[in-house]
């Protein structure tokens, strides 16, 4: 029993190892999505910031709305107040369901309970302090001219149906400071919303909910449960039929976009597992073969996942997405070998060694060319790079250590005519070798030229675009709540929430500016919930000048008001009370904090302020401005991110070439001879140029998946073309000593290497998502060009090795 | 001669409103007064039709009889000018312009001079536009609000139990006509107004004057009167309406 175990540590010792690797890799996933990975490192700050607030109580949210599928409208009046109540029922059933959710952080159904209070017991008091929100509003404010207006203004609303109001305050505050803040609170939200019952209401009759999430918006798995359950919620009110619930925020296309990869990914799978074990089966004659060459490609994965999660602390999703798409290269290795060790009788270890060498030398080439991503600048380049060497270079060691123990399947018939008369093909090809240069030409020239014409898209979102109802769901929602849009915001930072609030209170004037001059239609700001301390001391401290307090006086008497009811307002401004500043802390502990809380966030040891612009176009002159203000940044969502995509998409096409050149460099580097090497590169240089040239003259856009799927190209046919030139050297090594042609066998290898490949990605060239389909395309195509263009290799390594052997 | 009668109410159970609560109560009530006033005078309107001369068609004798008799009007329309007397000011500020009331419960009132501003009323909400913004008060959100305004329904539909629940009320009547004061039973009220008194001859609304907690007052006159005013559905949704016709 001791011998047995004995005999068997080796694999036991990759059982565990492999074990271990699972463990780690899914104790420690972290899959990040975030677009500031797209960028150079640390050279961003936008990009930075937009990446923190797209995780923050920003995007962690959603809008609920429920009412009828007609609209109110369309119905008769009292058919209109009946369903207004049903639909304020089930918002307010769903309300208090949703509550009890544990994903669901907080719901808003209305305004903050006792919020009219509490606006009166902080503005009031600090109506003076928070006077003006810089020192030209405030100069432009107590400018004689301005006071005499003011007077005028208190006049006119002691007419008005606010007078008793006015009358009521108007001794302490004859500026109307108080409803002025009143009026900015007002303005700042949208009008779009009446309360019905405490409720809020649209103008079209639903009745709307915010909504706070506990996850991650771009979580798209827990998304998708929680919409899951949001649904089956509304369905199971009572009163919920005839009602529709629409919904808005990020998580709906996070959710919907991992349903869709993971609905084409698990029908690609399926089919290309069986494909796999059919072809197996009727080349190995044996399913245990196809287990054998699944061992090193999920250790492989799982080696580079894990050097990937340690070295970074987490795995972007483009890296996994390319690192699967690798694992085409690693069944590679399994599948040559396997084929050779089956194809002899009695296994000849000159032809092993053979294959030996050129699986190490293969894997070594594509590590070396994949591995010049390292040093794009890019970390998600870097986490390819690391991820491609550890994950090869594992996947090879399993290869060439376990495979050779394990492997008892016996010589196959099949096998050995197949690869014969492969042989006997690449024998009558090479004696013709001017079709093959013209065949060779032609592929490169039309992969040239198609390259030349084609498009390449500028958008992230051609890579999975949203979905079209989706989309007109959310915007339904968002015009129904008169949300100013989500794209474009101004954020302003600094270390201390004080430098933030100056910072915001500098783009604010600038942002008032633009709107004077019709260059924005309105912003909301958070200065109109609270200035910095220091522009609040400026205020007071401007009242409380005797010249000012004189202006006013001046101002009041010539409206014909008596300037003695005003005592109680002048003895406020020449000795404020304590209460006369209004503080973070104050608002943050108010019912008014769920309104502030968006417009506040904290990254690492910094202090964000966010401005809301409306979804328009903004001229070029306000964008200069905003650029100059100190601390503040111009975030737009989609453009950032088309940025950042495109410069990504561009450098990976020159990582391209520089990989084609790498591994170029590292054949030469073994070979010595240019013939050779031009025979070992002919299917790598070609063959993604073709693939690439062809879909891109086609008609179709190509995007950054194609280049990286061309990359994925590049390296199996480079594997090709060293498997033949290693043949080619076994056969005039060896040759009179085989019963097989080593040619043969290694020809037999490409090609059940290729049909794995194309029956692993192939099919995802059927699908509908275009990340999908880049890769399912590229591969496919490319790695049937690659096959077809062995023959040339074999008849480019023929000649030198003609040449070589005539030399002296 | 001269009869009068004060009529005596259970206690009120309004709570005191909260700080900001005033506001709104106190925009409320300036269009709740107002527009209680042409409400009343509405039902002055049909005896000032019945008799141009303006002299008293008959005594009331009692606020029942009067309230029964203004409970009748389908509808008014009038013109009015109001002089408020603020202490602030050392002159008096001067509004004039249009009322409209519609049975059951739509008043309007739109002033057109010195500044354009407007207040509705219906049984649900108080809505006020200043000229330029529009606010809307729901009325089961702000129960003194409610008390209030509601007040001139009561007024109307001759419901006198309802108005004792909210005010202490006195009716006089002479040869020159009668009069009724309302004085506030809540603190809530009473933070806002002293008293309401509504002059009339007959069933003709002729003057205002509301005295407010501060002291200020303000005197309101009618004229050009239609006290049996119907309106069609074009003129309901061109009257009570913002912004105004």
């Amino acid at each position: 029993m001791r011998q047995r175990l004995s005999r068997y540590r080796p694999e036991l010792g990759l059982l565990i190892l492999t074990a271990l690797l699972a463990w780690y890799c899914s104790a420690n996933f972290r899959l990040e999505t975030s677009i500031a990975e797209l960028l150079p490192r640390a050279t961003q700050p936008a990009s930075l910031i937009a990446d923190h607030l797209l995780d923050s109580e920003l995007t962690r949210s959603m809008v609920l709305s429920i009412g009828p599928a007609k609209g109110r409208v369309d119905l008769p009046a009292a058919e209109q107040a009946a369903t207004l109540s049903r639909s304020r029922r089930v918002a307010q059933s769903l309300s208090k369901k949703l509550e009890k959710t544990p994903q669901i952080a907080w719901v808003r159904s209305g305004p903050p309970a006792n919020s009219e209070a509490a606006v009166y017991d902080l503005y009031f008091p600090s109506r003076h302090a928070l006077l003006a929100p810089d020192s030209a509003a405030l100069a432009e404010q107590l400018s004689p001219a301005a006071l005499a207006r003011a007077a005028a203004d208190l006049k006119r609303e002691l007419a008005g149906p606010n007078a008793p109001l006015v009358r009521k305050l108007a001794t302490s505050d004859p500026l109307m400071a108080f409803k002025a803040r009143l009026d900015a609170l007002q303005d700042n939200g949208s009008d779009a919303l009446t309360l019905s019952d405490n409720q809020f209401v649209s103008k079209d009759g639903h009745a709307i909910l915010f909504v706070g999430l506990t996850d991650s918006a771009l979580d798209g798995q827990k998304q998708g449960a929680l919409l899951d359950q949001l649904g089956q919620l509304f369905r199971s009110e009572p009163e919920a039929a005839g009602l529709v619930l629409e919904r808005s925020g990020f998580n709906l296309f996070s959710a919907d976009s991992q349903r869709r990869i993971e609905s084409d990914v698990n029908r690609v799978v399926a089919c290309s597992v069986l494909c796999i074990a059919c072809l197996f089966l009727y080349l190995f004659r044996s399913l245990l073969t196809l287990l054998l060459a699944s061992t090193p490609l999920v250790f492989g994965l799982l080696a580079g996942l894990a050097a990937c999660l340690t070295y970074f602390g987490e795995i972007h999703s483009l890296t996994l997405a390319f690192g699967v798409s690798l694992m085409g290269v690693c069944i590679d290795y399994p599948v040559h070998l396997l084929n050779h060790n089956g194809l002899q009788r009695t296994p000849d270890e000159a032809v092993f060694r053979g294959v030996r060498r050129g699986l190490v030398f293969g894997a070594l080439t594509t590590v070396a060319g994949l591995s010049t991503l390292g040093f794009s600048g890019f970390s998600v380049m870097e986490q390819v790079a690391v991820f491609a060497a550890v994950g090869l270079l594992s996947s090879l060691a399993v290869t060439l250590y376990f495979l050779p123990r394990w492997d008892r399947s016996q010589a196959s018939a099949l096998r050995a005519r197949l690869s014969s008369r492969l042989a006997a093909a690449a024998a009558r090809t090479v004696q013709r070798p001017a079709p093959l240069v013209i065949g060779y030409t032609l592929f490169l020239t039309v992969g040239a030229l198609g390259l030349a014409f084609s498009h390449w898209s500028s958008s992230m979102e051609s890579l999975m675009p949203m979905s079209k109802a989706l989309r007109a769901e959310d915007a339904s929602v968002l015009s129904r709540i008169g949300a100013p849009g989500k794209g474009q915001f101004v954020v302003a930072s600094a270390p201390t929430l004080e430098g933030a609030l100056h910072a915001n209170e500098a783009l604010g004037a600038a942002l008032e500016l633009a709107v004077t001059q019709g260059e924005l239609p309105s912003f909301q700001s958070m200065r109109d919930f609270l200035l910095s301390d220091e522009a609040q001391t400026r205020n007071l401290a401007a009242l409380a000048a005797d010249n000012t307090q004189q202006h006013i006086r001046d101002a009041l008497t010539a409206a014909d008001f008596n300037v003695d009811s005003f005592a109680p307002f002048f003895a406020a401004v020449s000795s404020p009370s304590k209460d006369a500043k209004l503080s973070y802390s104050a608002l943050a502990a108010s019912p008014l904090a769920p309104l502030v809380r968006r417009f506040v966030s904290q990254r690492e040891n910094e202090f964000l302020i966010v401005t809301f612009l409306p979804d328009v176009a903004l001229p070029a002159s306000l964008r200069t401005t905003i650029k100059q203000l100190p601390g503040t940044h111009l975030v737009e969502r989609k453009a950032l991110v088309d940025v950042a995509y495109v410069r990504l998409q561009d450098k990976t096409r020159w990582m391209l070439l520089l990989a084609v050149a790498t591994m170029g460099i590292t054949v030469w580097l073994r070979t010595r001879r240019p013939g050779r090497t031009l025979a070992v590169l002919a299917p790598a240089l070609a063959a993604p140029a073709f693939a690439l040239g062809i879909l891109g003259s086609s008609g179709q856009e190509l995007n950054l998946f194609h280049v990286l799927s061309a990359i994925v190209v590049g390296g199996m046919a480079l594997d090709y073309g060293i498997y033949t030139d290693e043949a080619l050297a076994s056969r005039q090594a060896v040759a009179a000593s085989l019963a097989e042609d080593p040619l043969g066998g290694a020809l037999l290898s490409i090609s059940i290497a290729a049909t794995t490949t194309l029956f692993s990605f192939g099919p995802l060239g059927f699908s509908g998502i275009p990340v999908l389909q880049a890769i399912g395309q590229t591969i496919g195509l490319g790695i049937t060009t690659a096959l077809l263009l062995v023959p040339v290799s074999i008849s480019l390594g023929n000649a030198a090795n003609q040449r070589a052997k005539s030399s002296p | 001669m001269t009869s009068g009668q004060s009529v005596k109410n259970p206690p009120c159970t309004t709570d005191a409103p909260s700080q900001i609560g005033r506001r709104t109560l106190l925009a409320a009530a300036v269009g709740g007064f107002v527009c209680a006033t042409p409400r009343a005078r509405l039902l002055a309107a049909p005896a000032e039709k019945r008799n141009p001369a303006g002299a008293p068609a008959q005594n009331f004798g009692s606020l029942e009889a009067l309230l029964a008799r203004f409970a009748k009007s389908p509808g008014l329309s009038a013109s009015f000018s109001e002089e408020k007397h603020i202490s602030l000011l050392k002159t008096p500020l001067t509004n004039s312009g249009r009322v409209y009331f519609k049975r059951p419960n739509q008043f309007a009132r739109h002033i057109t001079a010195p500044f354009p501003s407007s207040v509705l009323v219906d049984e649900k909400q108080v809505t006020l536009w200043d000229g330029a913004k529009q606010q809307i008060l729901p009325l089961p959100k702000h129960p003194a609000l409610a008390q209030l305004t509601t007040t001139f329904l009561f007024l109307l539909a001759g419901d006198l139990p309802a108005l004792r629940r909210a005010y202490d009320l006195a009716f006089s009547e002479s040869d020159a006509g009668w009069s009724v004061t309302l004085a506030p039973k809540s603190n809530a009220l009473k933070q806002l107004l002293t008293s309401l008194t509504v002059k009339g001859r007959g069933l003709r609304l002729e003057h205002m004057t509301m005295l407010e907690a501060s002291g200020d007052r303000s005197e309101t006159r009618f004229s050009d009167l239609n006290a049996s005013r119907r309106f069609t559905p074009a003129e309901v949704a061109r009257y009570f309406a913002i912004p105004p016709p």
